[in-house]
């Protein structure tokens, strides 16, 4: 029952919470008095900016965040001075949407090959680390401090409301100092629940526990409780469903918040209608059904572990298409656990409690590296595991210069065709580089983001990587050297297999047909091997915040027509509305999808590498001849 | 006001070759839907001081989009379910006294995003459904556009014959309750509207900005007009030009569609404000306290 919490990364994630939870429960109280919740929620959401900065420049997150918390305080509490609470609204919608379109136009258009700034707009109560909670604990201290001696003022200006200044208080200072602190405390619960559930703990407790106390600091103990009970209790349950934490305890909030009120409302209502009952009764019925939720949950949260008893080798891969190549060289010798499910974008991933458990107990840890999956050493520091990490795309013979992150994207470049051409030779088959390209060269992206991390779409990298799982399995487990070694040369065999079958197939294409645009660019080492030119890619940068501009899509659209482009590929991962409105626009066909950073589903097409691959040639070689050709490749 | 517009009206001439392309002929067509739709119920956004709730309910509706996803249903379908589901809590919630309404909101929507993030765990759930909540102004389907028309259409005709009731219920409510409307329904509906807006606005903009084109433009115009009709015009109008704005912008600037039309729609908002010199809003215009 108690097992989640001997787990050394739930340890950190309840001194998070509990830390956070003195200053949120305080001012959460302050929050909910003087009608700031959505300022709150607010001032939480309009970090995006400074994170994508933060990221782009390559500072710390959370000081970007803070930058732009405090700006929002002083945006918000400067243009509304003077104004009755009750007006900010407005002002805070307006800023709120200002700070996200910047955000957006640098996530797309400024730093597109940056990392994902998406995990950053989520966050993970499962990876705190020392900075977090020395950020909570000092926040938390600040807040107590403050909300002591400015109390009073924020009392008097919030019962005066608009009549304060008519009273001659001057509300100026103490009321800025709040939308302040509320920053504060919303960029601290940032890495714990991220931005869209930072209400979830800021002001949801206060709420809940809001009709049942009558004075301010009976309130606000209570809150602190209450904030500090929802986020054990919640990732507690966390840990047993493995949900991830910051849903668990925004839902846990908004149950216990429902409960309260209808209790309450019931209890007052048997006391207006009949004073002889006793007054507990629905009050207990609704804590009840309460209880019997988090009872549910907590049940079904009891399934398997895991098997853990047989004593074949515990393996942890990020990616599906890693976990395939380990599936492939280890067979039933292998334990494995793949942290990113089938289908799933990369870019997107959020730790689960699970994926932190099977890493602490896994004896190899395989990655994909390249920048793809670099939260895998945070996994493992969280983990505690000092099992040996292969990153597989660190050490293959093919490496492709274009950003982690290569996206088409130009600023204003309008004869990419020749800029294609001009790259070709040293492995710029596509156009992801406009920026760069203005800039001279690519010195500005040659650490690890700097290249392209799909290196598997070429499989003649794929040798190295094999020999480099093998490697590790034979090094944890010696005893069945000769069975990794048997099912790795098995599988190299229906590897090259592929290549030459792929090769095949495009050699009856005509080299001037062999232009095809993708959903997102994952397919430059692809291209690169058979000969194709990947004429423009349609989504501009790697977080799913990122949007085209017009510009790229107008570019494209002549570049579709003028290159004779007969194909656009949409992706499995990935939305393909914008694929589809681009091939509409052209003539060019998008019926067919692309496996690239995710396999698919297992027994689909593409549930394995091999079938992926497969599944790709086949359908670009269909698109870009009409279908009068497919791919058909033998001895896989 | 008169001079922005001329500003804007004589770069518009020279300026028409971009919306020569299919693609974006469909986004001027939707920004036009939008910015009905957006400006007319912006105006009781802002008088309601509903702006939370705008803001808020796109969040909300993604428990609703998994939902249909795990289910079969189309979309659209999951995403209006979604939508009034959370929009009847939202008036349930509002009704308590010891909260404000955005305390409220708050609740609501942390809940309802918390429950679709746990919803969307389930291994049936299809990938991209996370991607559901960023629409595209660039990416859109004439069936997309039908949509939009429709329920553009819903929210005008409901806004006309609710009209005598919302001018009631937002000028004074105790008032109001003694001409016999009832706040509460007046509320409730208006918060349905809201949510239906938010169906057209998610498409185009993504979740992210939807409050820009409810907000921005009805906020604005509130610092011009004083008469409601005149403010819901000018707000439709505003609404409609920094959405072609935000075209231009990122067709010759080359930045992100969705993401340009919210920062020139924010943009307007201040220099509009700001040309106004109107700090506060009159009392005529919108009740200030109750």
């Amino acid at each position: 029952m108690l097992e989640p919490f001997s787990l050394p990364f739930v340890q950190r994630g309840i001194a998070e919470i509990l830390l956070l939870a003195a200053g949120a429960g305080v001012l959460g109280t302050w929050v909910v008095l003087r009608g700031l919740s959505f300022y709150a929620h607010g001032v939480a959401v309009a970090t995006f900016p400074g994170l994508v900065l933060a990221a782009g420049l390559g500072f710390s997150g959370p000081l970007g965040a803070l930058a732009c918390g405090v700006a929002f305080a002083l945006g918000v509490g400067g243009l509304g001075r003077g104004r009755p609470d009750g007006e900010h609204g407005t002002l805070t919608a307006m800023v709120l949407v200002g700070a996200l379109a910047v955000g957006v136009i640098l996530a797309s258009d400024v730093f597109p090959h940056e990392a994902s700034v998406n995990s950053l707009l989520f966050g993970s109560l499962l990876l705190i680390d020392d900075g977090d909670l020395v950020v909570a604990g000092a926040v938390s201290v600040v807040v107590l401090v403050v909300a002591l001696l400015l109390g009073p003022r924020w009392l008097t200006a919030g019962f005066a409301g608009p009549h304060a200044t008519a009273l001659g208080l001057r509300s100026g200072v103490p009321t800025m100092a709040l939308l302040l602190l509320v920053a504060a405390v919303a960029v601290a619960s940032l890495s714990a629940l991220g931005s869209l559930l930072a209400a979830a703990l800021l002001v949801v407790p206060a709420a809940t526990v809001r009709p049942w106390v009558a004075r301010m600091p009976t309130w606000q103990l209570a809150t602190v409780l209450l904030t500090a009970l929802v986020g054990v209790v919640g990732l507690w349950l966390s840990a047993r469903t493995n949900a991830p934490p910051g849903a668990t305890i925004a839902v846990l909030t908004g149950g216990l918040f429902a409960m309260s009120h209808t209790a309450h409302a019931l209890r007052r209502r048997r006391r207006d209608h009949g004073p002889g009952r006793p007054t507990t009764r629905p009050g207990r019925r609704a804590v009840g059904i309460g209880l019997a939720l988090v009872a549910a949950l907590g049940i079904s949260a009891c399934g398997d572990d895991g098997g853990g008893d047989d004593d074949r080798l515990r393996v942890v891969a990020t990616t599906s298409m890693v976990g395939d190549l380990v599936r492939n060289v280890g067979g039933d010798r292998v334990d494995l656990h793949t942290i990113i499910a089938p289908g799933t974008d990369p870019h997107e991933f959020e730790p689960r409690p699970d994926d932190v458990i099977a890493t602490s107990r896994a004896k190899v840890v395989v990655a994909s590296g390249l920048g793809l999956d670099g939260w895998i050493d945070d996994v493992r520091r969280q983990a505690g595991s000092d099992a040996p990490l292969a990153k597989l795309g660190d050490d293959v013979p093919h490496h492709r210069e274009g950003g982690g992150h290569d996206h088409d994207h130009g600023g204003g470049e309008d004869d990419h065709a020749v800029d294609d051409h001009d790259h070709a030779a040293d492995g710029h088959a596509d156009h992801d580089h406009a920026d760069d390209h203005a800039d001279g060269d690519h010195a500005g992206h040659d650490h690890e983001s700097g290249t392209d991390p799909h290196w598997w779409q070429d499989p003649t990298n794929v040798p190295t990587a094999v020999r480099a799982i093998r490697d590790a399995l034979v090094r944890a487990d010696p005893d069945h050297r000769d069975h990794y070694a048997r099912s790795a040369d098995a599988y190299l065999a229906k590897v090259g297999a592929l290549d030459r079958g792929i090769r095949a197939c495009l050699a009856d294409v005509p080299a001037k047909d062999r232009r095809i645009v993708t959903s997102h660019d994952a397919f430059g080492y692809f291209a690169e091997r058979y000969g194709i030119t990947v004429v423009g890619a349609v989504i501009p940068a790697q977080t799913t915040q990122a949007q085209p501009s017009a510009a790229d899509v107008d570019r494209l659209t002549k570049l579709v027509r003028s290159e004779g482009v007969k194909a656009i590929f949409p992706e499995s991962a990935v939305s393909p509305k914008l694929a589809e409105a681009l091939a509409k626009a052209t003539g060019a066909t998008a019926d067919r999808t692309l496996y690239g950073d995710a396999l698919g589903d297992p027994g689909s097409a593409g549930g394995t590498y091999l079938g992926a691959m497969a599944h790709n040639a086949d359908a670009i070689v269909g698109g870009i001849t009409g279908e009068r050709r497919g791919c058909e490749i033998a001895g896989l | 006001m008169s001079a922005t517009l001329t500003t804007v009206a004589g770069a518009l001439g020279p300026l028409l070759d971009p919306f020569d392309g299919e693609i974006m002929r469909r986004a001027l067509l939707e920004v036009l839907l939008l910015g009905t739709a957006g400006g007319l119920l912006g105006t009781w956004i802002v008088a309601n001081r509903l702006t939370f709730t705008g803001e808020a309910l796109p969040h909300a509706m993604f428990p609703g989009l998994v939902g249909a996803a795990l289910l079969g249903v189309p979309l659209v379908v999951g995403g209006a379910v979604g939508l009034l589901v959370a929009a009847v809590l939202i008036a349930l919630a509002s009704r308590i006294e010891t909260i404000d309404r955005d305390t409220a909101v708050a609740v609501v929507f942390t809940s309802l995003f918390g429950l679709g993030v746990l919803l969307a765990l389930s291994p049936d759930s299809p990938a991209a459904v996370r991607a559901l909540l960023f629409g595209d102004v660039l990416g859109l389907t004439d069936g997309d556009l039908l949509v939009a028309a429709g329920l553009t259409t819903v929210v005008a005709v409901a806004l006309w014959t609710l009209h005598p009731r919302l001018t009631a219920t937002a000028f004074d409510r105790s008032a109001a309750r003694s001409f016999g409307v009832r706040p509460g329904t007046v509320d409730l509906a208006l918060v349905a509207l809201i949510a239906v807006a938010t169906l057209v606005c998610v498409q185009a903009l993504g979740n992210l900005f939807v409050a820009a084109t409810l907000v921005g433009p009805a906020a604005a115009a509130h610092a011009l007009g004083r008469r409601v009709a005149a403010t819901m015009a000018i707000a439709v109008a505003l609404a409609v030009l920094s959405g072609v704005g935000g075209l231009l912008l990122s067709f010759h600037a080359g930045t992100a569609a969705g993401a340009s039309i919210a920062l020139v729609t924010v943009a307007t908002y201040l220099v509009v404000v700001l040309v106004a010199r109107v700090p506060f809003r009159r009392p005529t215009g919108h009740p200030v306290g109750r």
